[in-house]
């Protein structure tokens, strides 16, 4: 207990020490975080279109044989 | 050269046609300089070490203002394309502009200088510095400044962008501008007031080369990009 | 065709970063794991400036993050307005924020470095200014690459405000030299070897690798995703001329 608490302190810069790290750990994980968000969403959206292009590409096709 | 001195010519011609431009600069520094006393008291000795400082700043806060609009009108009324198309080559041209607006601007601030010193106390041999400091310095800040305007014609929101992207860039000739008139301001012996400026003035006759030298082609590189 | 221009086909990158993407993670999350155990248990406190010396393993890693960035954005810069590289906007633009989010962390944990030993949260030295000059060049250009309508123009207006900005890298690197000030000289990167004991050099090497194998990550992710987004931007354009 003494030592996790002494580890801590790590004598007495605790406070800036942690706060440091706690810091640098936010805005890497927030930079990762929002990276793989944007890249999710837009996956996403792809899919969307894509498939939009892909039955309208059918529909399409159909009209065609479907005219003579 | 030619060309240089026609553009030169031209944007004098329209500066001074719009008396409002051209005043509006000077108007500005004094007024506000002038604010300083009433917000920190009327102290002598305190107004005159902190003198560098605020004349330095609203300089620089004043040909901020008037960035803007150092080529938004060319670039508005189509001459700016006219310019790319012709034979003129676009450094000239860039650095034409940058006189005239030096000129009309730079200029005019380094006049109105002394009189500011005067109200804020600074005595001579700090004034003579502040004033070559001055005539060192106005012009990188009109050079670096005309990076900012080209780059941002045509943007949304370009009047709040250019602060952002100048003033960065206008930090080191604020630091050795105020540093050699404090250097003049601490030396004791009458002789040592040249010598102790000297440095500073030395780094900033170094930004304006530098930026003589990075302007014409950042500048131009911008223009370019502005109407393709 | 050179090796310069293979990677101009976004297929072709895609493809390629799919492949590196894992090992590139992996490896990140390794040596961020070894820094960080290194830095707290096997390095020992210093001994002027005891365990506060253990900001250190972040400070100065983000210091060389913030600019090893912007070079490389200014290259990126180069490549974009010289050969026209369609990557190269794409990796200016990605690395942008990264290189912004790391100069914060430099100027924050040397704040919170400076406090216990100084005894002020900021000082006025050219350091110090330098990387602040820094972070509002960052903040200037990616918000000079949003303010246009096309994003072609953004680019390249940005791409010249990295190239311009980048006489703020020397003055950073040698600030610390040509200055007396209370910023501590360079202890690692000198022309005569580092002059800082092994305990203590070991964790700040490999934490500063880890911190470039995170930006690589991140790059590779947001690179991906600038791609996406221009073929979602040709649908939307589809979109909308049908519309009409």
């Amino acid at each position: 207990m003494e030592q996790i608490t002494n580890f801590l302190s790590m004598g007495n810069y605790g406070a800036y020490i942690w706060t440091a790290y706690l810091l640098t750990a936010a805005v890497m994980l927030g930079l990762l975080v929002t990276t793989l968000q944007r890249l999710r969403k837009n996956k996403a959206e792809l899919a969307e279109f894509q498939t939009i292009q892909n039955s309208t590409k059918q529909s399409g096709h159909k009209e065609e044989t479907a005219r003579p | 050269m030619k060309a240089f001195l026609n553009i030169v010519s031209r944007d004098l011609r329209l500066a001074l046609r719009q008396k409002s431009d051209l005043t509006m600069a000077v108007l500005f520094f004094i007024l506000t300089a002038m604010l300083f006393p009433f917000g920190l008291g009327p102290e002598p000795n305190l107004l005159a070490r902190i003198a560098p400082g605020i004349i330095w700043v609203t300089a620089l806060l004043a040909v901020l203002l008037s960035l803007e609009r150092l080529f938004l009108a060319d670039y508005e009324d189509g001459s700016l394309e006219q310019l790319i198309l012709s034979s003129t080559s676009l450094e000239v041209a860039v650095l034409a502009k940058v006189l005239a607006h030096w000129l009309t601007t730079g200029l005019p601030l380094i006049l109105a200088a002394p009189l500011i010193a005067l109200l804020f106390n600074m005595d001579s041999d700090a004034m003579t510095i502040l004033l070559i400091a001055m005539i060192l310095g106005t012009p990188s800040l009109s050079l670096i400044g005309a990076i900012a305007a080209t780059l941002t014609l045509g943007a949304r929101r370009g009047g709040v962008l250019i602060p952002l992207l100048v003033l960065p860039l206008y930090i080191p000739t604020l630091i050795f501008g105020v540093g050699a008139i404090d250097a003049a301001m601490n030396s004791l012996e009458a002789g040592a007031v040249i010598a102790n400026a000297r440095p500073h003035l030395l780094l900033l006759g170094a930004i304006l080369l530098v930026s003589l030298l990075i302007t014409p082609l950042a500048g131009a590189a911008a223009l370019r990009q502005s109407v393709e | 065709m050179s090796v310069f221009h293979r990677f101009a086909n976004p297929n072709r990158f895609l493809k390629l970063t799919n492949q590196v993407l894992p090992w590139v993670s992996g490896l990140t999350v390794i040596s961020l794991a070894v820094g960080l155990y290194m830095s707290f248990f096997t390095s020992p406190p210093d001994y002027q400036q005891g365990e506060s010396v253990r900001i250190m393993y972040i400070h100065v890693p983000s210091a060389w993050m913030a600019m090893f960035v912007y070079t490389s954005i200014a290259i990126a810069s180069v490549c974009s307005l010289i050969w026209r590289h369609p990557l190269a906007d794409l990796a200016a633009k990605a690395s942008a924020p990264i290189g912004a989010g790391f100069t914060f962390l430099a100027l924050a944990t040397g704040s919170l470095w400076g406090k216990p030993m100084w005894g002020a949260w900021w000082v006025w030295d050219a350091r110090l200014t330098s990387v602040l000059i820094l972070f509002f060049l960052y903040l200037g250009h990616m918000a000079l690459m949003h303010a246009f309508e096309e994003q072609e123009r953004g680019n390249k207006a940005a791409a010249v405000l990295a190239i311009v900005g980048f006489v703020n890298i020397p003055i950073i690197k040698f600030s610390v030299d040509w200055w007396n000030t209370l910023h501590q000289p360079a202890s690692v990167m000198r022309a005569d070897g580092p002059s800082i004991d092994p305990s203590m050099l070991w964790p700040l090497m490999i934490m500063g690798v880890a911190f470039k194998l995170f930006y690589i990550v991140v790059l590779l992710i947001r690179i991906k995703s600038e791609l996406i987004e221009a073929k979602l931007r040709k649908y939307r354009r589809a979109v909308v001329d049908k519309a009409h």
